[in-house]
C-alpha cells in the first residue's frame, strides 16, 4: 500500500510542478503589446498568419493590406464606398471610358520600407504584373505608359475604365520594382524578407510565430498624415469566441476580419459591455433568394410573386440578423449602398395573395394530394439550392426550412438539393449551369459595393452567376457597369432595383448589421465603415490615443 | 524465431504505412472546394471566376491540379520518397518547416500530459479496483466517466470561460504572449499551457483510470491472488507483483496507443485554446484544401500510431512472458 501511496504522491507532485510554475508566471505578463513603452495598437484577427509576401492576398498580413496598413493602394473606398485617391492622387476618364489619365504620389517623398524612392518605374511595373497575371481587379486594362514623372496612362477595351477603377479599390496596391524585378518565377511564391516590402505607413518588422502576433512600426511622417502612434500588432485568434474574450478582457483594442463580421448571435456578447462598442454597422451585403429563369416555375412572374408573398419575412429577419435585422425592401439591395432606392416598400407576408396568384396563374391542386400541379398539370416540385459555404451552412438549412414551410402553406412542393449540401463542386456546378429553381445565396460586403446583388441574378457574356436574361434588367445592368461617374451608376442603380420590383428576379431575406467590435478605453477617432469595421484605410491616420 | 517474427512486423507496418498514404492522398483529392480559391485568394477568385475563368484553369494547371489523379499520385510517391513534400499552397512555405515547428509545440503540451495521465489514471485506477465500493472508487468514478463521457471541446470551453474569461487566472489562447525572451518566456509559455494541459490531462486520465479500474477489478477475483494473499503477502506487494503486472500489459497498449495518436489527438483542446501545433495545423489545411500539408501531417501522423504500436507489442514482449511464450509457438 506504501507503494502505491508514493506513486500518487509523484503524479500529485508532477501536476502541482506544472500547475504552479504556470501560476508563478501569471504576474507581470505584458498583453500582446511586447511589454514596450511605445504606443501599440492591438488588432485581433481571426484570420490565420500565413506568410508575409505583398503580392498574395492570403492570412492576416494578406487581409490587412486591404486597408493600406504595410502596401499602399492606389485608390480606396470610403463610408460610401465611393472612390478616394491614395498613391493615385487624381484622375480623369476619357468619353470613350477607354483610358484613365492619373497622376501619382511619386513626388510626395514617399520611400519604400527598405528607404528607396517610390517611382514612376514602380507604377509601370506594378500596372504590368497585373496586365501579365490578367488581374480580375483590372478587368479590360491592356496597356500602361508614362506621360511624366508623375503621371501614366491606362488603356482599357469596352469601357471599362471607371469599372476597373472601382474594382482595384483597396486590392491593388503599388509594389516596388527593385525587389520583384530580381525575382524568378511566380511571385506568390518569393519567400525572401523583402516580400513584405511596401511603401505604407506601418512596416511590418516582425512576426513571433509563437505568438501568433506580426508587428508593424510606424514610418512616421507619411504623405496622408502622421500616426498618432507607434506600433501596430496583430494577434490571431483561432475563433470570433476567442476573439470576443480578448476584446472584452482588453487583451486587444479592435477586431479585424476583412467581410466577416461577428454573426448575430454573438451581438449581445459585445453590446452593454463597459468600453466595449459592438461596431455595428448596416451590412451592405445581404442574404438573397434568386430565381431561375432557366427552369419552370421560376421563370413565371406568377410564380415568383406568389413565393415573394408566402414568406415570412420576420421570421427571416430574426433568423438571419436578430434583433437589430431589418426587413428588406423589394429592390433587393441594402441601405448602405449607392444608388439605393428608399421609396421601394419593404417586403411583406400575405399568403392568402399568395394563394389567389397561383390560383388566378393556373397552378391548382388537381389530385387533391394538398400540393399545387403546374399549369400544364404535371407534378410540380420545386428544388431549394443552399448556396455551399462550410461557416454559413447551418443558416442556409435554417433558411431552406424557412422557405420550405411557407412554400408548403401556400400549396407549392419543395425538395432541398441535398447534394449541394453536401458537394461544393455539385454546388458550383448547379449555380455555374443555372439549373437551379431556388437558389439560397449571399452578397458579401465587398461585392455589395460596386457590382451588387445583381452580378449574382444576371445572365450575360462575362457573368456565370446568374440566369435572368430580360432585356430591361440586362439593359440597366450593362448602363450600370458602364457608368463614367457615380451620378450614372447610381441612376442605372435606381432602374434595377425598380425592375427588381416588378418583375421579382430575386429577394433579399434580410438586411443585417455587421459588428466589428473595439474598446473606447485606449484609442479614439476610429471610424466605422459598413462591411469593414473601424480597421480601415482611415485608422491610421484618425485614430489617437484618448485625451492625449 | 522471434527475429523473424519482429522482421514480418516490421515488413507490416510498412506496408500499413503505404496504404494509409495512399488512401489519404485519394480521399485528400475527394474533399469538397477548390484548392485554386486559397492558392490566389478568395477576392481575387472570385474575380477571375467572373471575370477571367481561363486563368482559374491556368493556375489550376500549373500546380498540377488539373493532371490525372493517378498522375498526380505518381508524383506524389516520387516526391515523398526524396522527402520533398514541396510547399503549402495556403502560405507558400516549406511544408516540412512548418510541420516540424508545429509538430514541436504539440508534443509539448501532449508528451506532459500524456505522461502525467499515465500516471495519475494507472495508480487512481489501480487504487480504486483494488477496492471496488469503497469509498474512493464511488467518490473518483462518477467523476470520471462523467469527464470521458463529455466531449474535449466542451470541458476546453468550460475551462476558457470558468477560468481564462470569468477568473482571468490564464490567458484565453495561444502559445505565448510575444515581445518576451528566456526565462521570462519559458514561464509565459508554461503560464499559457497550463489550463489546455489541465484539460488534456483531465481527459486521458479518466480513460486511464477506466482501463486500468476495469482491469484490476478482474485481476482481483483470479486465484492466484487469493493465494498470495492467503500466503500472507503485504497488500503492497500483492498489488505490484501480482496485480500490477498483469494489468500492465494492456495498459501499456493503451498508453502506447495514446502516444501514437498525439500528433492529432489533442486538435480539439488545440483548436479552442489557439494552441498553435499540428490540431489547428491540420484543421486550416482541411479548410484551405492545402494537399501538400494535409498529405505531410497525415504520412507523420500514420507513422507514428505504426511505429507506437510496433512499440506496444515489443513492450508486451518485454513486461509478459506469456506473450513470449505464444509468440515461440506460433514462431
Amino acid at each position: 500500500m506504501m507503494h502505491l501511496k508514493n506513486m500518487l504522491l509523484s503524479a500529485a507532485l508532477a501536476a502541482l510542478l506544472v500547475t504552479a510554475g504556470c501560476s508563478a508566471a501569471s504576474t507581470g505578463t505584458p498583453s500582446g503589446a511586447g511589454g514596450s513603452s511605445e504606443l501599440t495598437l492591438r488588432v485581433g484577427t481571426t484570420a490565420s498568419a500565413d506568410g508575409f509576401n505583398a503580392m498574395t492576398e492570403n492570412g492576416s498580413f494578406g487581409k490587412l493590406n486591404y486597408t493600406g496598413l504595410c502596401a499602399a493602394p492606389f485608390v480606396t473606398t470610403d463610408e460610401k464606398g465611393e472612390v478616394q485617391p491614395y498613391m493615385m492622387t487624381s484622375w480623369e476618364i476619357s468619353d470613350d471610358k477607354n483610358t484613365l489619365t492619373a497622376t501619382f504620389a511619386t513626388d510626395k517623398g514617399v520611400t519604400w520600407h527598405d528607404g528607396e524612392p517610390v517611382t514612376m518605374d514602380d507604377v509601370l511595373f506594378t500596372f504590368r504584373y497585373q496586365i501579365q497575371k490578367k488581374s480580375g481587379y483590372c478587368t479590360g486594362l491592356t496597356a500602361v505608359e508614362k506621360i511624366d514623372d508623375t503621371t501614366a496612362k491606362l488603356t482599357f477595351e469596352d469601357g471599362k475604365a471607371f469599372n476597373a477603377l472601382n474594382s482595384m479599390a483597396n486590392f491593388v496596391k503599388l509594389s516596388p520594382k527593385h525587389v520583384w524585378e530580381k525575382v524568378d518565377g511566380d511571385y506568390k511564391e518569393y519567400q525572401g524578407e523583402d516580400a513584405s516590402i511596401g511603401c505604407g505607413p506601418f512596416r511590418m518588422t516582425g512576426y513571433d510565430p509563437e505568438a501568433q502576433v506580426i508587428t508593424y512600426q510606424s514610418v512616421g511622417e507619411y504623405f496622408m498624415g502622421t500616426p498618432a502612434f507607434d506600433k501596430v500588432t496583430v494577434k490571431t485568434y483561432d475563433s470570433h469566441d476567442a476573439l470576443v474574450m480578448a476584446l472584452r478582457t482588453g487583451e486587444i483594442d479592435a477586431m479585424y476580419d476583412y467581410s466577416n463580421s461577428l454573426s448575430a448571435t454573438m451581438a449581445p456578447s459585445v453590446t452593454g459591455v463597459e468600453n466595449l462598442n459592438p461596431g455595428m454597422s448596416d451590412n451592405p451585403g445581404n442574404y438573397q433568394l434568386v430565381f431561375g429563369f432557366n427552369q419552370k416555375p421560376t421563370d413565371d412572374l406568377a410564380f415568383r410573386k406568389a413565393v415573394r408573398s408566402a414568406l415570412d419575412y420576420e421570421l427571416l429577419r430574426t433568423s438571419i440578423g436578430g434583433e437589430d435585422g431589418q426587413i428588406p425592401g423589394t429592390g433587393i439591395v441594402a441601405p448602405p449602398n449607392k444608388g439605393f432606392d428608399p421609396s421601394l416598400p419593404k417586403l411583406s407576408q400575405d399568403q392568402e395573395a399568395a394563394k389567389a396568384i397561383l390560383e388566378e396563374g393556373g397552378y391548382l391542386d388537381k389530385d387533391g394530394d394538398g400540393f399545387r400541379e403546374l399549369p400544364d398539370g404535371s407534378e410540380m416540385n420545386v428544388l431549394i439550392t443552399p448556396q455551399y459555404n462550410k461557416t454559413r451552412q447551418p443558416l442556409y438549412l435554417r433558411i431552406a426550412e424557412i422557405l420550405k414551410a411557407n412554400l408548403e402553406e401556400v400549396g407549392i412542393r419543395t425538395t432541398l438539393d441535398e447534394e449541394s449540401v453536401r458537394n461544393a463542386d455539385h454546388a458550383t456546378q448547379v449555380r455555374k449551369e443555372g439549373t437551379y429553381q431556388l437558389y439560397i445565396g449571399y452578397t458579401s460586403p465587398g461585392v455589395a459595393m460596386y457590382d451588387t446583388a445583381f452580378m449574382y441574378i444576371i445572365q450575360n457574356d462575362s457573368n456565370p452567376w446568374g440566369t435572368c436574361t430580360l432585356p430591361a434588367f440586362v439593359a440597366a445592368y450593362e448602363a450600370k457597369q458602364q457608368g463614367r461617374s457615380y451620378e450614372e451608376y447610381s441612376a442605372a442603380m435606381k432602374d434595377l432595383q425598380a425592375i427588381a420590383d416588378q418583375e421579382v428576379i430575386g429577394l433579399a431575406l434580410c438586411w443585417d448589421k455587421a459588428y466589428f467590435p473595439y474598446r473606447t478605453d485606449r484609442f479614439e477617432g476610429f471610424t466605422n465603415i459598413p462591411g469593414w469595421g473601424v480597421i480601415n484605410n482611415k485608422t491610421w491616420f484618425s485614430v489617437r490615443p484618448k485625451n492625449a | 524465431m522471434a527475429k523473424r517474427t519482429l522482421l514480418g512486423r516490421l515488413g507490416e507496418s510498412v506496408l500499413i504505412v503505404f496504404c494509409i498514404v495512399t488512401l489519404n492522398f485519394f480521399l485528400i483529392r475527394f474533399m469538397p472546394g477548390d484548392p485554386v480559391l486559397h492558392i490566389i485568394g478568395e477576392e481575387e477568385y472570385y474575380n477571375l471566376e467572373v471575370h477571367a475563368p481561363q486563368v482559374i484553369e491556368e493556375i489550376r494547371g500549373e500546380y498540377g491540379l488539373n493532371q490525372s489523379l493517378g498522375r498526380q499520385y505518381l508524383t506524389y510517391l516520387g516526391k515523398t520518397a526524396r522527402l520533398d513534400f514541396g510547399n503549402s499552397y495556403r502560405t507558400k512555405a516549406p511544408v516540412l518547416e512548418t510541420v516540424l515547428f508545429r509538430m514541436k509545440w504539440t508534443l509539448f503540451l501532449a508528451i506532459p500530459a500524456t505522461v502525467i495521465a499515465a500516471f495519475l489514471g494507472g495508480a487512481l485506477g489501480l487504487w480504486a479496483g483494488w477496492k471496488p465500493g469503497g469509498r474512493f472508487d464511488l467518490a473518483a468514478t462518477p467523476c470520471f466517466l462523467l469527464i470521458s463521457t463529455v466531449p474535449t471541446n466542451c470541458l476546453a470551453i468550460l475551462f476558457l470561460i470558468c477560468f481564462a474569461f470569468q477568473l482571468g487566472w490564464f490567458p484565453i489562447s495561444g502559445i505565448t504572449s510575444g515581445g518576451l525572451t528566456g526565462f521570462a518566456k519559458g514561464l509565459d509559455i508554461l503560464h499559457h499551457m497550463a489550463l489546455p494541459l489541465a484539460v488534456l490531462v483531465l481527459y486521458k486520465t479518466s480513460s486511464n483510470y477506466m482501463l486500468m479500474k476495469s482491469t484490476v477489478s478482474l485481476i482481483r477475483q483470479e486465484d492466484y491472488v487469493s493465494t498470495a494473499i492467503s500466503k500472507g503477502l503485504s497488500q503492497g506487494k500483492v498489488l505490484s507483483r501480482h496485480v500490477l503486472k498483469n494489468a500492465l500489459c494492456p495498459y501499456l497498449t493503451s498508453i502506447c496507443m495514446q502516444f501514437g495518436g498525439m500528433l492529432a489527438g489533442s486538435m480539439m483542446t488545440e483548436i479552442v485554446f489557439s494552441w498553435k501545433g499540428m490540431g489547428t495545423l491540420i484543421y486550416d489545411a482541411v479548410n484551405a484544401k492545402d494537399f501538400p500539408m494535409l498529405q505531410t501531417c497525415f504520412l507523420l501522423i500514420s507513422i507514428c500510431v505504426v511505429a507506437f504500436n510496433l512499440i506496444a507489442d515489443l513492450l508486451c514482449l518485454a513486461v509478459d512472458p506469456r506473450v513470449r511464450e505464444g509468440m515461440n509457438h506460433v514462431g
